[in-house]
This record gives C-alpha cells, sequence and structure tokens, in this order.
C-alpha cells in the first residue's frame, strides 16, 4: 500500500503482488495524473486553467482535457435534471466556502446569497473551435467530478488486482487476487470510528457523499458543502451518508451527491431508473437501506 | 543260532500289524474330523452357487425378467423407449414427471469450485 497527498486528500493506491519498484513507478504514474488534473481544474489554485477561465470575460480557447470535462459535466447535468451543477461554484464561494479546509473552521466572512445564480445551461460549449462561454458573473467548479474522473484515469493504467481511493472516490480492478474480492466498510456518519456494514465488491467503482466532513460557520449558521440548486442552499436532506456503486469512480461522485440531494424517496426513484447504480442510504438515525444490486458481507 | 534269530525278528513284525487302541482311536477321530470338514464345506460353498443355480432354475416369470434386463444397462429412463412400449406410470397427486435435461442441470450447476483461502482487500469508505 502506498499512499499520497493531492486534492487536499491522501490518495491510496494497492496493487497486491507487484514488486516494490513497479508500485513505486505506479504510484509515480498515479501522482502525476492528479498533479495534471489539480494544475488544470483546481478552483483554490490560481494558476489553474479552471481559474484563469473563470477570470475571463469573453470566450475562452480550453485545452481538450478541460473541454471534454465539460462536454461529461453537461451530460451529468441533463442526468440529474440539474441537481449535478458545477456553476455552484459562484454558490458555494458566496455560502464562504472560499478556500480548501476541514470541518470546525470559523469563516470570517460576511454570509450573503449570491446575486444571480445561473445554470450550467448557461454555458456554450463550442466543440469547432475548443472554446467556452459562460455568462458574466458565473464560475464553474467541477468538484468531485473531477476527483472521480482522475481515479478513473489512472484505475485505466493498472492491472488487476488493484485499488485506487482518493478521499472517498474509489475504484477496484478484478476481484482480488485469488477472487476473494475486495470488502468495502460503509462508514457511520455519526461515528466514523464505526463500519454499519461491509459490502464484497469487484471491478467496481464507488464514492460516498456526506456533510458530516466539510462543514463550517458562517455567524451563527452552520453550512456544509453540498449545496442544493433548487434552494441554493446547504441542503436540509433527510439522509445523513450516500454511498453509490457504478461502473466509474466519475458517475459514482456525482451520482452520490445527487442522491444525498433528493432525499431516500428520490434517490430509490433514481437508483430505480439506472439500472447499473446500487446505493447505501444512511439516514439520519443510523439505519440504513439498500438500493440496487449488492452483496452484503456482514452488518 | 541264526534260525532263532530270525525267528524273533519275524514274531515283532506280525506283533506290529495289528492297531493299538491308541492308534484305533485316532483313526476315528480323523475319520470323523474329515467327514465333518466335508460336510461344513459343501453347506457353506452351496449358498453361494444357488443363486445362479437360482436365476437358471427359478420361475419362469423371473427367468425371463433376468434375461430381458441382464444384456443392458441397469436402468433405463422412460424416453429411452420406443413410445409404445413406454409403461403406463401412475404418479402420486403432486409430483410429475421430468425429462433427463431438468434433471442433470443442477447437477451440472454444482460443480465444485474452490474456496478462496485469502482474506478480501479491505476499504473504508469516507465522504469525498
Amino acid at each position: 500500500m502506498t499512499s499520497f497527498r493531492a486534492m487536499d486528500t491522501d490518495v491510496i493506491l494497492r496493487a497486491p503482488g507487484r514488486g516494490a519498484i513497479e508500485v513505486a513507478a505506479l504510484v509515480r504514474g498515479a501522482a502525476l495524473a492528479f498533479e495534471d488534473a489539480e494544475r488544470r481544474f483546481s478552483r483554490f489554485d490560481p494558476t489553474s486553467e479552471l481559474a484563469s477561465f473563470n477570470r475571463a470575460r469573453s470566450s475562452v480557447r480550453v485545452t481538450r482535457p478541460f473541454f471534454d470535462a465539460l462536454v461529461d459535466a453537461r451530460a451529468y447535468v441533463e442526468l440529474t435534471g440539474g441537481l449535478f451543477d458545477p456553476c455552484i461554484g459562484s454558490t458555494l464561494a458566496a455560502l464562504g466556502y472560499d478556500r480548501s479546509f476541514g470541518t470546525g473552521l470559523d469563516v470570517a466572512s460576511r454570509p450573503h446569497r449570491p446575486a444571480d445564480v445561473a445554470s450550467f445551461s448557461d454555458v456554450v460549449l463550442d466543440p469547432e473551435t475548443v472554446t467556452v462561454t459562460r455568462p458574466e458573473g458565473v464560475t464553474i467548479d467541477l468538484g468531485g467530478m473531477v476527483k472521480g474522473r482522475t481515479v478513473d484515469r489512472v484505475a485505466r493504467t493498472l492491472a488487476a488486482p488493484a485499488a485506487i481511493v482518493a478521499g472517498g472516490d474509489g475504484s477496484v480492478l478484478g476481484d482480488g487476487v485469488e477472487g476473494e474480492g475486495y470488502l468495502l466498510d460503509i462508514e457511520d456518519p455519526r461515528d466514523p470510528a464505526r463500519v454499519l456494514l461491509s459490502l464484497r465488491i469487484s471491478d467496481r467503482a464507488f464514492a460516498t457523499s456526506s456533510p458530516n466532513r466539510r462543514r463550517w460557520r458562517v455567524g451563527r449558521e452552520e453550512r456544509h458543502h453540498l449545496v442544493d440548486p433548487r434552494t441554493v442552499l446547504s441542503s436540509a436532506s433527510d439522509l445523513a451518508q450516500v454511498t453509490v456503486l457504478a461502473q466509474s469512480a466519475e458517475r459514482a461522485d456525482v451520482f452520490a451527491k445527487t442522491l444525498y440531494l433528493l432525499g431516500e424517496r428520490g434517490a430509490a426513484a433514481f437508483v430505480a431508473r439506472h439500472r447499473d447504480l446500487a446505493a447505501v442510504l444512511v439516514r439520519m438515525d443510523g439505519t440504513t437501506r439498500l438500493l440496487g444490486e449488492m452483496e452484503v458481507v456482514d452488518a | 543260532m541264526t534260525t532263532r534269530a530270525v525267528m524273533t525278528i519275524d514274531r515283532r513284525r506280525r506283533a506290529n500289524d495289528g492297531l493299538s487302541a491308541t492308534e484305533s482311536r485316532l483313526a476315528v477321530i480323523t475319520a470323523l474330523a474329515t467327514s465333518y470338514l466335508v460336510a461344513w464345506a459343501w453347506l457353506v460353498v452351496r449358498p453361494l452357487g444357488a443363486a445362479d443355480a437360482d436365476v437358471a432354475v427359478g420361475t419362469p416369470d423371473r427367468a425371463h425378467h433376468a434375461s430381458a434386463v441382464a444384456p443392458r444397462s441397469p436402468a433405463v429412463c422412460c424416453d429411452q423407449l420406443p413410445p409404445a412400449d413406454r409403461p403406463a406410470l401412475t404418479i402420486p397427486e403432486g409430483f410429475r414427471l421430468a425429462t433427463r435435461e431438468a434433471t442433470t442441470e443442477p447437477l451440472v450447476a454444482l460443480e465444485p469450485r474452490r474456496a478462496p483461502a485469502r482474506r478480501p482487500m479491505r476499504i473504508r469508505t469516507r465522504s469525498s
């Protein structure tokens, strides 16, 4: 097992049965992929392509990977009925999430609501010129989608059996060393030391969304990073946590947030429409609801 | 002198020709034991060969059955017989005739598979 730090989280790579030199090369490759993604998509790095794009006042010619990510983001916006919206970045900044931090920090900035909340649908993508035009004052943040996308990019370079996990977004390749699979322990959002249940997975990606790790205070109000585009406020979901199993970490990340925002009833209907997904919903009281097909090993 | 000596030897040989009482008893015991063993051997060996004899000399029905089945396989599925030769079967209520395919299918699915001895790699979720 080898880990490194990227995207303000720990990235863990496991490649059992491989020699130290091979593992070191795999980790170097993974680290380079994450560095490249941060250089391109970080909202907090002023030198990133995304930061430059968000500062620009007119149409911007972007790099092909950046453009491709925006095209995929648009597809997710449509799939989720607008619950996934990369334009939520400006809202997040307005809510006080204008720097990279964890739970508990007291943000001194004065709370304010964004004047206008634009949708990602207002952003124009021109594939011929690879240029992007966005409404004035709108900033884009691909957030966790980029983390999942980078996990998938690294996973494509690995041979089974292997696992790559980046702060909750992960992917496992193959069925373990001898067909034993991988055990995914679902953390209790109320007590991270506890495991609610374990799933046996193979050749699957996963992601978890919960407001328990990125909370902050603005004055007397507590906020979290899961903003509902319908209310433009931190979500008041009836769920405490959602873990999604999908074919890619990018899909898992986007849909974990979507299911969290939808709440229990909406999440069940959404998974019923997307048969490739499975999800573990954790209610506020700690009870769980399993959606889709999965193998529970122990509870 | 010489003649006397020869006469003495002849007398002894004549006396040896007759059996003593002990020798007679031994001879009788040996004869009885032999006949006893022969009788037992006949009693034990006879039942093993009797089965074959029964088939050959049994009732006409049994003899016919044995001659009909013996050259073929011990079990014959109904669907292997021509439709005209198939026996009329009375099936208990709630039962049904199954095809041979249906009978063998579960056996194919139950092929032994080695259980993995290795413990799976554990991964902990956390909010992204």
